[in-house]
């Protein structure tokens, strides 16, 4: 264990390391804005190096280690100045920090206990409770970490889901989570940095409404309880990535720079729009919107710096690296199915564009009967979170939560009368959030696309109650409404909306390495399966299209799964030609004729748990 | 006269609109949701309460 740790410590200091280099030449940009593009550039070198050494075939525990040796190495024969003068700049900005925090040390201890309080519930989320609680999570995300793991690379793994071909851009970093404990114990940590990015970005927002900085710092927190977003935070879901990337290029381009840094900027752009392209196409939905919020920062400089472009050596690099991570899963798309986003089709003016026509997953096409339908539903149903608990698949619900609701609504509208920059950052969202209703299918669950949105309540709460004109039992009422719905927001999130209390013990009560299935049948231990696949077994799975399989893995990845194509002959046929003596059945297949068939003439014997056990004759 | 008005009364009366809308939408929120938001923190408090009464 040390070891392991020691490997994961050694290489994520190095990626650290080499973003503080890199980040020495895209500071300026402002305090927030420069941290928050530090953790920009970790991500996009962390998802590099796993890309890189998948495409390799060392995508291991020891071949990114080996890589950051010699990274380490590099960087102590020819990097050690440069990085020597990249922490000045680190050390600067934590005394910046500091010296804001102690000109109020009351209020900064306050909020630091209350985003403590909040991420003390992820940290126990991430790892009391096993990561299979969501379907999309279970059904196409992790099977992409536990099967590019498995096999030391990124082949695709033969799986019945299609949707499993869609841009991994967040797997990357959730692999990088799990490839050196080879375990899933905390692999939800990997949206947790972009939690933390997303609410930086709302405190550069506020600010840049002229916001005062404890307010800023008090809106941020509003927005990190939002449920939707403090729930995805610890799913497993990629939302969250794209959600931050959003609203870090929102404050990237909420106010207007000096000549010396719009080149900055614009490569700071391509990197964040481009790492959000690769996570999840809904970035190439909403960035248009963005268009307005940029032209209040714009200035005519901002396209006169293309008449003369001259990368250096290190932003060539990056700009490569990015649009690999964007551009790498769109492509192999084409070349293997001729749709860079199956098995989605795309559809212009309802011409086929791409794709086999019917497509799946997704609409693939623009439609303002989508945007009709999208908000009907938002409005009759989804804005009242009704229907079940917060949850991270926001089935029916917009999981913007109470304080969104509450106070959030009446603020912006009194924000947007009162404040113009605010009007522009509104039209920004609402085009944003239009665009990506147009786009996406008429589902009870595409509000987790739009985790982004409810910033913007947070920000007309924060241009309120600094308004003077508000009258002051009116402003401390709305400040008490803000606090008490924003306790109510944490109280909901307390849980995670499907893993009722009794669980939540089980889990705690089981020793890590057994808490995995978290299926109808309770926090079933991975010792159910254990006992009845044989370790080093293959497992034969038998898929309808979108299934839940990623617990069969096991969390350590240690189970290699066998979906077979040819089923003709018969499920005891098949097991035989791929050497596995194990079947995996789900219960909600409706087709079981063959089954039961196999069953009655004792090629399969059932085992309990949904697996059955090859019959052969004289012996297992 | 018009003047004193606007500076006095409509940020008066557009600031409580604000709190009575905000209110109306607490109301309308939590006759949807208050049972859910508090259903998994009333279990944990039930069972920090019995843990604390059984011993």
């Amino acid at each position: 264990m040390f070891l392991i740790l020691t490997k994961w410590l050694l290489s994520s200091a190095f990626t650290w390391a080499l973003s503080l280099i890199i980040w020495r030449r895209v500071r300026g940009l402002g305090l927030t804005v420069d941290i928050l593009s530090l953790f920009l550039l970790q991500s996009l070198l962390v998802s590099a190096a796993v890309m890189l050494t998948g495409l390799a075939g060392l995508l291991t525990a020891n071949g990114l280690f080996g890589c950051a040796v010699l990274g380490w190495l590099g960087v102590a024969l020819f990097g050690r100045h440069e990085l020597r003068k990249a922490f000045r700049p680190l050390l600067r900005s934590f005394r910046a920090v500091r010296s804001a925090i102690a000109r109020r040390p009351l209020q900064a201890a306050l909020l630091t206990g209350v985003f403590a309080l909040l991420l003390t519930r992820m940290a126990a989320h991430v790892w009391f409770l096993p990561p299979s609680y969501v379907f999309d999570v279970n059904t196409y995300h992790l099977p992409r970490v536990a099967g590019w793991i498995q096999q030391a690379n990124l082949t695709v793994p033969h799986y019945p889901v299609k949707r499993i071909f869609w841009p991994a851009g967040f797997e990357l970093i959730q692999t990088w989570w799990a490839v050196f404990p080879h375990h899933d114990a905390v692999i939800e940590a990997a949206g947790v940095p972009f939690w933390a990015m997303a609410i930086g970005a709302v405190f550069v927002l506020a600010r840049r409404l002229g916001v005062s900085r404890l307010t800023a710092a008090w809106c941020s927190l509003l927005f990190a309880f939002t449920p939707a977003l403090a729930l995805n935070a610890t799913s497993g879901k990629n939302d969250i990535a794209v959600a931050a990337l959003y609203l870090y290029l929102a404050a990237l381009w909420a106010k207007p720079l000096d000549r010396r840094l719009v080149g900055k900027r614009w490569l700071l752009t391509f990197v964040a729009a481009l790492l959000g392209i690769g996570m999840k196409p809904t970035m190439v939905f909403i960035l248009p919107g963005l268009a307005w919020m940029a032209a209040t920062g714009f200035r005519t400089k901002d396209i006169a710096c293309f008449r003369r472009v001259r990368l250096s050596p290190w932003a060539g690099t990056l700009l490569i690296l990015a649009l690999l991570l964007g551009g790498y899963w769109y492509t192999r798309n084409w070349i293997q199915f001729k749709n860079p986003f199956y098995p989605t089709s795309f559809h212009v003016a309802d011409q086929l564009v791409v794709g086999a026509g019917a497509g799946s997953g997704q609409q693939g096409a623009f439609s303002l009967d989508s945007i009709a339908a999208n908000v009907t539903m938002l409005w009759k149903e989804k804005i009242f979170d009704g229907v079940m608990p917060y949850n991270p698949d926001l089935c029916g619900m917009t999981g913007w939560g109470w304080f969104v609701f509450v106070c959030g609504s009446s603020c912006l509208i009194w924000g947007v009368i009162i404040n113009r920059r605010l009007r522009w950052q509104a039209l920004s969202f609402v085009t944003s959030f239009l665009l990506l209703l147009g786009w996406v299918t008429p589902d009870p669950w595409n509000m987790r696309f739009a985790q982004w949105f409810p910033a913007l309540a947070a920000l007309g709460f924060g241009v309120t109650i600094q308004d003077r004109t508000l009258i002051t039992f009116v402003r401390y009422s709305m400040i008490l409404l803000a606090i008490w719905t924003t306790t109510l927001n944490g109280l909901g999130i307390l849980g995670n909306g499907y893993t009722p209390l009794k669980r939540w013990v089980d889990f705690i009560k089981m020793p890590v390495s057994q808490r995995a299935p978290d299926d109808s049948e309770g926090a079933v231990p991975q010792s159910s399966l254990e006992q009845r696949i044989p370790p080093g077994e293959p497992l034969i799975i038998i898929g309808i299209g979108d299934d839940p399989f990623y617990p069969l893995y096991g969390p350590g990845f240690t189970r290699r799964l066998i979906y077979p194509d040819d089923r003709s002959r018969g499920y005891a046929t098949a097991m035989r030609e791929h050497g596995s003596r194990r079947l995996y059945f789900p219960p909600y297949i409706p087709d079981r004729d063959q089954l039961t068939q196999e069953l009655e003439a004792h090629q399969l014997e059932a085992m309990g748990r949904n697996v059955y056990r090859l019959v052969e004759e004289g012996k297992e | 006269m018009k003047l004193s008005f606007r500076n006095k009364w409509i940020p008066r009366i557009g600031s409580l609109l604000l709190l009575l809308f905000s209110l109306w939408c607490y109301k309308v929120y939590a006759d949807v949701k208050w049972n859910d938001t508090l259903s998994f923190a009333e279990d944990c408090f039930d069972m920090v309460y019995k843990g604390i009464t059984t011993r």
